[in-house]
C-alpha cells in the first residue's frame, strides 16, 4: 500500500467521524431534525412566490414556483457550506488547540455535512417536476449534475476556506459576509428569473460562477437540456477561487491555535 | 547510538501578548499609543531556547511552576503550535492528552468521543473499533460510556482521555498533569499501561507538580523556569 492511499484512507475516516459529530450536534434536540433541511428552502421558495410571483409580477414566467425550489435548495447549499465555515474553527477550539490534524477537514466535513443533507433534495425535485409534467431529459442530467456539483464543491470549499481562516483575524467579516451573501443572492438567479437579464448581457452574467451554476442545475429539473458551452466558465472560476482560499488557509494554518 | 527520536534545538516559541486595540474608534483615539504598541509588540516569552535530545524509550518529566512553558513545550512536539524559531524534529507518532477532555467534544458520549479522538489522532474506523472495548475496559466507567461528556467528573475524562492515547499505541506519548486527579487504583493501572507501552519502546513525556508521581512514572527528569531549561538528568539527582 502506497503512502498516498494511506494518507487518503485516513482522510476519509476523519471526514466520516467529523461529520458524524455535526449530525448528532446537531439534530440533538429538534423535533422536526432532518426534514428542517427542505422545509426552509420550501418555505422560502413560498415566500418568494407570493412575493415576486403574485404581488410583484416581477416572476411571470412558466413555471415559476420551479423556478424557485430548483434555485432555493441549490442555493442553500452553497450559502450554508459558507457560512458555516466561518465558524467552524471557533466552534472546534478544543479540537483544534489540542490534537494535531489536518485543519482543513474541518471545512470539507462542512461541505460534506451539507452535501450529505442535499441528496435528500433530489427525489424532492423529482417529484415536484412530476408534478409540473416537466419531462427529463435522461441523458444530459449525469454531465449537468457532475459539473453543476463539482464547480459548487470547488466555490464553496474555496470561499470557505478563506473566510474560515480570516474570520480568526477579522472578526468583523462575519457582519460583513452576510451582507456579501445577500447581494450575491440578489445577483444571482435564485429568484430574479434569468430571462430579465438582456442576451447582449447574458455572457458577462454567466461570469459569476453562481449563475451558471444554477443555471446548469436548472438544466436537469426546470428546462432539462444539455448546454455544453457553459461549463468552462463556472469550472474555472470555481477552481480559481479554491486554489486561492487553499493558498491563504495554508499559510495561516500554523497559527490557528494561537489565535483562540 | 540510535537516533534520538526527539531533537530540539534552540527552539524559541514567543507570543505577542494581545494588547488589544478594539475597535476603529479607540484606535484613532489612542493613535500614538497604537502606533507604538505595533511597532513594538509586548512578547511574551513562552519557550527561550531550549535544545535537547530524546532517545527512544526515555520517560521524561517536565517539571516547573505555573507560566515555565511546559504545556507550550509539549504542544510544539505535538504538532499543535509551530518553533517561533529553532528547530523541533519528531521522529514518531504523537499521540497526546493536553487537557482534561482535550480534543473530545462535551456533548458526545464517551463512546463516540473515543472514535472522535482516536480517529483525529491518526487512527482508522476500523482500528478503533477494535480498540473500543479495550479502552471501555481501561476506563471502567461504567453506564457514564454513553452519557455525554459534560457529565462527567474529572477522574472520568482522565480515565477515558488515558485510555485512548495509551491504546492507540504511540510512540511518543505527552500527558500534560491529567494523572493527578485519578485515585490510587487509577493511577496503579496507568503505571501498569505506560510499563506496557515502555516495554514496547514508546517515549513517554509527563507534565507534573507531584515529585512522587514523577518518581514513580520518569526516569529523567527536565526543570523549566521562565522558558528556560534549569537541569535536566536523572529523576534521582533532580528529584532527591
Amino acid at each position: 500500500m502506497s503512502l498516498w492511499s494511506e494518507k487518503l484512507a485516513l482522510y476519509r475516516d476523519q471526514i466520516l467521524v467529523l461529520v458524524q459529530k455535526d449530525f448528532k450536534l446537531k439534530y440533538n434536540a429538534t423535533a422536526l431534525g432532518f426534514a428542517w433541511c427542505l422545509l426552509v428552502p420550501l418555505l422560502m421558495s413560498g415566500v418568494y412566490y407570493v412575493v415576486f410571483g403574485m404581488l410583484l409580477k416581477v416572476g411571470r414566467m412558466p413555471n415559476y414556483l420551479l423556478y424557485l425550489i430548483s434555485g432555493n435548495f441549490l442555493w442553500q447549499f452553497f450559502a450554508n457550506v459558507v457560512m458555516m465555515s466561518g465558524v467552524v474553527l471557533s466552534k472546534n477550539t478544543s479540537l483544534l488547540k489540542k490534537t494535531n490534524f489536518n485543519r482543513k477537514l474541518l471545512v470539507w466535513s462542512t461541505f460534506f455535512s451539507e452535501g450529505l443533507h442535499f441528496l435528500l433534495v433530489i427525489p424532492v425535485m423529482i417529484l415536484i417536476m412530476t408534478l409540473y409534467s416537466v419531462r427529463p431529459q435522461w441523458w444530459s442530467i449525469l454531465p449537468n449534475l457532475v459539473v453543476s456539483m463539482v464547480s459548487l464543491a470547488l466555490l464553496s470549499v474555496g470561499i470557505g476556506y478563506l473566510y474560515a481562516a480570516l474570520n480568526l483575524i477579522f472578526r468583523d467579516l462575519e457582519r460583513i459576509m452576510r451582507i456579501i451573501m445577500q447581494i450575491w443572492l440578489y445577483a444571482s438567479p435564485v429568484f430574479i428569473p434569468i430571462r430579465a437579464v438582456p442576451e447582449k448581457f447574458m455572457k458577462y452574467y454567466l461570469c459569476n460562477p453562481m449563475a451558471s451554476i444554477l443555471t446548469i442545475w436548472r438544466n436537469i429539473f426546470y428546462t432539462p437540456q444539455l448546454d455544453w458551452s457553459i461549463y468552462a466558465m463556472p469550472l474555472a472560476t470555481s477552481a480559481l477561487v479554491f486554489l486561492l482560499g487553499r493558498a491563504v488557509f495554508a499559510r495561516l494554518q500554523p497559527i490557528f491555535a494561537e489565535k483562540m | 547510538m540510535a537516533e534520538p527520536i526527539i531533537e530540539i534545538s534552540h527552539l524559541t516559541k514567543e507570543f505577542r501578548l494581545m494588547n488589544r486595540h478594539y475597535g476603529l474608534r479607540n484606535i484613532l483615539l489612542h493613535l500614538p499609543n497604537y502606533i507604538h504598541d505595533r511597532r513594538h509588540p509586548k512578547m511574551f516569552t513562552a519557550l527561550d531556547d531550549i535544545s535537547f535530545e530524546v532517545a527512544r524509550g526515555e520517560r521524561i518529566a517536565l517539571f516547573g511552576p505555573n507560566g515555565s512553558g511546559k504545556t507550550t513545550l509539549l504542544s510544539v512536539i505535538g504538532g499543535v503550535y509551530q518553533a517561533y524559531r529553532g528547530k523541533v524534529t519528531v521522529r514518531g507518532r504523537v499521540s497526546m492528552m493536553l487537557a482534561l477532555g482535550a480534543g473530545m467534544h462535551p456533548e458526545l458520549s464517551g463512546r463516540e468521543n473515543i472514535m472522535l479522538n482516536g480517529v483525529l489522532q491518526g487512527k482508522s474506523s476500523r482500528e478503533m473499533q477494535e480498540l473500543m472495548d479495550d479502552i471501555i475496559d481501561f476506563a471502567d466507567i461504567g453506564e457514564f460510556i454513553d452519557a455525554p461528556l459534560y457529565q462527567y467528573s474529572s477522574g472520568m475524562k482522565a480515565r477515558l482521555g488515558f485510555g485512548i492515547i495509551t491504546a492507540i499505541e504511540p510512540e511518543i506519548l505527552l500527558v500534560d498533569e491529567v494523572l493527578a486527579v485519578g485515585d490510587a487504583e487509577f493511577k496503579k493501572k496507568c503505571e501498569n499501561r505506560i510499563d506496557l507501552l515502555l516495554s514496547n519502546g514508546c517515549t513517554l513525556f509527563l507534565v507534573s507538580h507531584n515529585p512522587a508521581d514523577i518518581r514513580r512514572y520518569c526516569d529523567r527528569v527536565i526543570r523549566l523556569a521562565r522558558g528556560k531549561i534549569v537541569a535536566d538528568g536523572p529523576t534521582s539527582e533532580i528529584l532527591p
